[in-house]
């Protein structure tokens, strides 16, 4: 008896500690009122007293030098120690107060910008008639220091530029200076100089001409198997597949004589691996060959010169010297003067700076040469360098802030730069009172919480498992982006299999997918922070900058909604959705959610219907749909079951009822896009951003272009859209113009294999062209826009960005218009009189 | 002589097994596709290019061999390719930074839950069937049914949030033995040992108990030993032949799975690292770290075997 009391009393004493620790976990918060804050104005640089900004990254930057930057982590040091030639800045109206969306481009470590095209006119391959657009001269201020105060002229960056290019490190950032938004001349040349040996007959040639046809070598070999006779070249048609270097010349004959590409080739691997180590010249002298190359071509050709991605060619980039290169030293030794291959306007008519100046021209790479040159170490190939990277001693700054402490894996810190040139300067007036700013690597959101709660952090991102308690906080900010998240769906169909995910082949199965999807309830159930999102561009994209022209306010862009979406456009111009009428385009286009359970059933028994009729459905067949996903979290299950829902809901009442079961596919994070677009599984979650100032870039490379449409199973060159086109002045027009999705955006970006150049076209025509391909791209139903993804953060009590109120140029302004509602000390003190915790919740 | 000659063929066994395991590990690895990062905008020839240059579309065997000559003769492991925060960084010397926040956490773990696991062990074989023997039992059932990364949640929340007794995160910098730098581990390093502290106990109570009502102890009981003496003298080190190796075991098993418990305390280690490379793919940075946790797990096997020798005269490895 005694004993068994003992085990009660054991049992309650462990019981009594389990107790303490739920008590310790959920102890009541305290009832507080809001705390009474003096919101200060930032009183600037030369405030005395003590201000430190304390944040977090959940990535540290480990390169600080754009010459060699990794990813869009090391922006965050690199931002602070370098400068900006032209940057942008806040518009203010007559009464000091900041204009909402509007900015101005100002100059800071640059004092002019002058279009100097015909003073190198038949240089630099400027053509000699050229007036305008090829080329720039920056004049650089003659005070600009790095933070040892070692004078930077125009040489400095001539230099840099010289070991960006440099053949002998082969860094990825060199392609910014070639296939980003400008093309320096010579540049790409001058990185692949002296590379002799095969190459990917696309990458020296750009045009299929007859002067190569004895050089272009037939392959579809791997590296390995091409080792010996081609260096290991491969040719762009594998890579522009995908397909893993694993895969032998038989494997990819193979597939394409299966599976084929836009079509199947109708002809044997034997026929096809003919063709193996044959030249162009070989192949049409002889009839059996060309016959299979023809039916080999026709599987991948969609546009002019695509011949090329089937060859290699032995090539070799001559050398050069840096001098050939459009990046050189003007008539001073401040002035920096580019030469490119392309026009820009970085300037408006009256030769002032325009949106494209800070966009463009915001800044070159520069590397202090002494010390760039000291940590150099040529015994690796290619070079490798240490510069930027791992110790404070190995970078220097010419930017307002030097960095002063850095930590791997840990934390690092950085301080007021007092070389730099702004600090006195009238435009800076008031600003960067930030003395130092301090990273702390936190990997987990909850320790992070935690420390922002004690007062160690002045900031801190929203997690979905509190936003809803702290999205009404006064402290609460909410930061849009350019992306766009969506479903993509598998539309690879040789993966398809019966009873598992064939059903996708069915449009009007993909449709009541879409339809099935309550984007608001997503938002709200799974990101909080984000907004429904109806199209692949968001309210972030710009169709003309300098009058802030959003895309997604025109009326075409709209009307792609209302389209997509099923409204129907009544010949009053009304506009019908479901069944009530609107005569105002902006309440019919609020109307539209893409939410529609009703239809979406009935789109199922569509499907079903269709599918049993194919054979590709029985009944009692289930269908399986596998979501990818890199970790299993509450997150994701959280959007698993969400889909999982909406598509039992869709399917009820129907043949379908119960048949959708949507299951976990483990992707790698490296390869997740590439298994995708393989086939390899069924829902993707993903979404494209950035370019948001050109929206008709950014639909067609994301959404049409092969080497980035994640629906690499659809083919755009499919899908026919008949538009009028209406040309300006001295342009042509054109009435009922038929072309495909891919034609047609050859044409809206005036690309080089595009039939016709509407890139100059006036920008309502090139709405419209835009907008017609945005819905006719949405009603493929491969790509099923979700949300547009929008961060939540909470604002410290300590600091005050300028403004709440994003703005595309300035963010909110950032450290250099932060303010501090405490000094240091004051904090400190503020923490300790309540509690050390602070409350966030109002 | 034995013993000598059983270490030597020990050693060389391992090596061997290194090697093996190893030269699987970088074949696998290279079997993968090359992950190439490139992004709109980005001239993928020009990455392709310069991973060539590095050798990565070499055949295997070429660069396994290049792979072996570069870290023999220049101690050189690679450079990270994927790797979040390392990209273009040589691995070795990520990895040695790293790693001293990680031993220290698993030796600081070792160090606290080897004496109090084995005390309650002890106490509660001692005390069978007794309340202090039941409260340990429940204890030790909670301590083990509950996964370790419960404990960091909670001893973060209760300790280092609501009580403010310790630092949320580890504290920065490299000086790893202040004060300062002790206090802002010993979150970490309870959430580690506490289930360790779990395992030694019951186990020390099983063995102990189990010994304790040995024909032996008995004997040295009517040879006039006290019980002290006669379970510090004879029944402990009979214990102890099974649980020392379990706490190398172990120390090893801590160090490998302290991932996510380095995440939890911002503590800068190379657990993360070890998963973060196989789910980016970065080879060199997982072939250094796999080499790391092979080298350990072998090591550990061999001393535990020879731990055996030392803890109980009686087994001589190696003996015909």
């Amino acid at each position: 008896m005694a004993k068994q009391w003992q085990k009660v009393a054991a049992i309650a004493t462990s019981a009594v500690l389990a107790c303490g620790l739920v008590v310790g976990m959920t102890a009541c918060k305290d009832e507080e009122q809001p705390y009474d804050i003096e919101k200060r104005a930032s009183t600037g640089w030369e405030d005395e007293r003590e201000y430190t900004y304390n944040t977090y990254t959940a990535q540290l930057p480990a390169v600080w030098t754009d010459v060699n930057t990794s990813d869009a982590a090391d922006m965050e040091i690199i931002g602070y120690i370098n400068s900006s030639f032209y940057e942008y800045d806040y518009q203010y109206d007559a009464n000091g107060e900041i204009v909402p969306g509007g900015f101005e481009v100002e100059y800071s470590a640059a004092t002019k910008l002058e279009d100097v095209t015909t003073r190198y006119a038949g240089q630099y391959g400027i053509p000699a008639d050229a007036t305008e657009g090829l080329a720039f001269a920056i004049t650089l201020r003659d005070d600009l220091r790095w933070d040892d105060g070692t004078p930077i002229h125009a040489e400095d960056f001539v230099y840099t530029m010289s070991q960006q290019l440099s053949p002998n490190y082969l860094f990825q950032q060199a392609s910014n200076y070639y296939s980003g938004n400008y093309i320096i001349h010579n540049a790409q040349n001058y990185v692949y100089q002296g590379q002799s040996g095969w190459f990917p007959a696309h990458t020296p040639y750009s045009v299929f001409e007859e002067s190569l046809y004895d050089h272009l070598v037939f392959t579809l070999g791997n590296s390995t198997e091409n080792k010996e006779a081609y260096g290991g070249a491969v040719v762009s048609f594998r890579t522009g597949m995908g397909f893993p270097d694993s895969y032998a010349a038989s494997d990819v004959a193979t597939y394409i004589t299966t599976n084929g590409v836009n079509t199947v080739v109708d002809a044997t691997v034997e026929e096809v691996l003919a063709l193996e180590g044959k030249t162009y010249s070989q192949i049409i002298a002889d009839d059996v060959l060309k016959a299979t190359w023809e039916k080999v071509l026709g599987c991948w050709k969609t546009v002019d010169n695509e011949e090329l991605d089937f060859f290699v060619v032995e090539y070799t980039y001559p050398e050069m010297d840096f001098s050939e290169v459009g990046y050189f030293v003007g008539e001073n030794e401040n002035e920096l003067v580019i030469a490119l291959d392309g026009p820009l306007y970085p300037l408006d008519e009256n030769g002032d700076l325009a949106y494209g100046a800070a966009y463009y021209f915001e800044s070159f790479p520069l590397v202090k040469r002494d010390l760039w040159e000291k940590l150099e170490d040529r015994s690796a190939t290619p070079w490798t360098n240490a510069y930027g990277t791992s110790k404070v001693e190995n970078i220097a700054s010419w930017g307002p802030y030097k960095l002063t402490e850095y930590q791997s894996g840990v934390t690092y810190t950085l301080e007021r730069n007092e070389e730099w040139y702004g600090y006195g300067l009238d435009q800076y007036a008031l600003q960067y009172q930030t003395d130092r700013i301090v990273t702390r690597y936190v990997a987990e959101w909850n320790t992070a919480w935690q420390s922002f709660q004690l007062g160690q952090f002045d900031g801190v991102s929203l997690d979905a498992t509190i936003i809803s308690d702290y999205r009404n906080s006064e402290r609460a900010y909410f930061t849009p982006s350019t992306a766009t998240a969506c479903l993509y769906l598998n539309s690879i169909e040789e993966t398809y299999e019966k009873g598992k995910n064939i059903m996708l082949k069915y449009d009007a199965f993909r449709e009541a997918l879409s339809l099935s999807i309550d984007r608001e309830e997503f938002c709200a159930t799974c990101s909080p922070s984000s907004m429904a999102a109806l199209g692949y561009l968001n309210d972030m994209y710009y169709y003309d900058v300098e009058n802030g022209g959003v895309y997604r306010d025109t009326d075409q862009a709209k009307t792609a909604i209302l389209k997509a979406y099923g409204a129907v456009e009544n010949e009053d111009g009304s506009w019908t959705v479901g069944s009530v009428t609107y005569d105002d385009i902006d309440e019919a286009e609020a109307a539209i959610t893409g939410y529609n359970v009703t239809l979406a059933r009935e789109k199922m028994t569509e499907a079903y219907e269709a599918a049993k009729a194919a054979g590709d459905y029985t009944d009692g067949d289930s269908i399986v749909l596998t979501y990818g996903i890199t970790e299993q979290s509450a997150s994701v299950e959280r959007q698993r079951t969400f889909y999982q829902n909406a598509f039992n809901a869709a399917t009820e009442g129907t043949p379908l009822e119960g048949k959708i079961t949507v299951e976990y596919f483990m992707m790698s994070d490296a390869t997740w896009d590439q298994q995708f677009m393989n086939g390899e599984y069924d829902i993707a979650s993903a979404g494209w951003q950035n370019a948001p100032f050109d929206p008709f870039y950014l639909l067609g490379a994301t959404q049409v272009w092969d080497e980035n449409r994640f629906q690499q199973g659809w083919d755009p060159d499919t899908v026919t859209l008949t538009l009028d086109v209406k040309g300006g002045e001295g342009q042509e027009s054109y009435e009922d113009l038929t072309m495909t999705l891919t034609e047609w955006d050859a044409c809206l970006q005036g690309l080089s294999d595009g039939r016709y150049n509407f890139k100059n076209y006036p920008i309502e025509t090139k709405l419209e062209i835009l907008a017609a391909e945005e819905t006719a791209i949405l009603q493929t139903y491969w790509g099923i826009p979700l949300r547009s993804v929008y961060d939540a953060s909470l604002m410290g009590y300590k600091v005050e960005y300028i403004s709440y109120e994003y703005n595309t140029f300035m963010g909110y302004g950032g450290v250099r218009y932060m303010s501090y509602n405490f000094d240091d000390t004051e904090w400190a003190a503020f923490v300790e009189e309540k509690g050390g915790t602070l409350n966030y919740t109002f | 002589m034995y013993m000598f000659k059983y270490i030597l063929k020990r050693l060389g066994l391992m090596l061997m097994t290194f090697c093996i395991i190893m030269l699987i590990c970088f074949v696998l690895i290279k079997l993968l596709p090359i992950p190439i990062n490139a992004g709109l905008g980005v001239d993928r020839e020009l990455i392709e290019a310069n991973l060539r240059a590095r050798g990565y579309y070499d055949p295997i065997m070429v660069q396994l061999w290049n792979y072996v000559k570069r870290i023999v003769t220049e101690g050189d492991f690679g450079i990270g390719v994927n790797m979040p925060g390392y990209i273009n960084q040589p691995v070795w010397d990520a990895f040695v930074t790293r790693l001293p926040p990680t031993v220290l956490i698993n030796v600081y773990s070792t160090l606290i839950g080897v004496p109090i696991g084995l005390g309650l062990g002890i106490f509660a074989a001692l005390k069978k069937n007794k309340w202090q023997d039941h409260v340990i039992s429940t204890g030790v059932m909670i301590l083990i049914a509950v996964p370790s990364i419960v404990y960091a949640f909670l001893i973060q929340y209760i300790f280092c949030f609501k009580l403010q007794w310790f630092p949320l995160m580890m504290a920065t910098g490299t000086d790893y033995f202040t004060g300062e730098m002790f206090l802002s581990m010993l979150p970490a390093v309870l959430s580690m040992c506490l289930g360790s502290i779990a395992g030694y106990a019951r186990y020390t109570r099983a063995e102990l108990t189990e010994v304790l009502t040995s024909e032996f102890m008995l004997l040295a009981r009517t040879k006039g030993l006290t019980r002290g003496q006669a379970t510090l003298r004879h029944a402990l080190r009979n214990a102890m032949v099974p649980i020392f190796p379990m706490i190398l075991s172990e120390f090893v098993a801590v160090l490998s799975g302290s991932m996510i418990i380095e995440n939890i305390f911002a503590i800068p280690g190379v657990g993360m690292m070890y998963l973060t490379s196989i789910q980016v793919l970065d080879y060199d940075f997982f072939l250094l770290l796999s080499g790391f946790y092979t080298l350990v797990g072998l090591l550990a096997g061999i001393v535990v075997d020879i731990s055996y020798g030392f803890i109980d005269p009686r087994i001589r490895m190696g003996a015909r």
